[in-house]
């Protein structure tokens, strides 16, 4: 703005005057911008104390509906065509509603051991069994033999929804 | 309620189990498990379309 049209802040002057001495003009450079904080919505036409909430009690409200996890690890015991073994993966909070989750991916099976029986093969692995509020039942199997065997998944990625 | 595209679903049961306990459906061309709880909105909308007779959920594999 420069000199002409500025004075002091806080000072009354009688001359056109557009502005503070030292302000920045927001418009003087491409993507300049405003950054605005602190703004609470209300319901109704009462105003509330303004809410500081921590990122970790953001983040936990955001959970109860959307969660997606990486590195997940889990194993358990099947029988060779007869039985799913289960392992569990908690909810990082209680979910609104059993949510609606994807299948592990990304990850990788350990190789099968053979408890007793014949050696089996490594069937479908890290499909949602079923889900709660509180955690996700994914299932291992095994296949091809008559074996008890113990399956291990490793480094999966899971998501669940329980939004509105 | 947003308009979910549900091109399949089926009714899913694990090795060993006597129930059904969730239902596979393809949502948005996307495979996801949906509990059978009516405050998932996903089966919410299942159950919807059934009704309207949009969608028909097929019977679990038998293991």
């Amino acid at each position: 703005m420069g000199s002409t049209y500025s004075r002091p802040a806080g000072t009354w002057t009688t001359d056109y005057t557009f502005t503070a001495t030292g302000a920045v003009d927001i418009t003087d450079t491409l993507n300049n911008y405003l950054a605005v904080t602190g703004v609470q919505l209300e319901v109704g036409d009462t105003v509330t104390p303004f809410e500081h909430r921590s990122y970790g009690d953001e983040l936990a409200r955001c959970q109860r509906y959307y969660w997606k996890k990486t590195n997940i690890n889990g194993v358990g015991i099947a029988q060779a065509n007869v039985s799913d073994a289960l392992f569990a993966v908690d909810c990082p909070v209680v979910m609104r509603a059993a949510p609606t989750a994807t299948a592990l991916s990304g990850g990788s099976t350990d190789a099968v051991v053979a408890i007793s029986g014949t050696p089996s093969a490594g069937g479908a692995t890290g499909l949602v069994h079923s889900t709660h509020a509180t955690h996700v039942f994914y299932t291992m199997q095994c296949s091809g033999g008559t074996s008890i065997a113990r399956i291990s998944y490793n480094n999966g990625t899971a998501t669940a929804d329980a939004e509105l | 309620m947003e308009h979910l595209n549900i091109t399949a679903a089926q009714y899913h049961r694990g090795l060993g189990d006597t129930e059904d306990q969730s239902i596979q459906a393809t949502i948005d061309g996307q495979e996801m498990s949906v509990p059978l709880d009516p405050s998932n909105r996903h089966y919410a909308e299942i159950l919807r379309q059934v009704e309207a007779g949009e969608l028909t959920i097929q019977g679990a594999d038998q293991p």
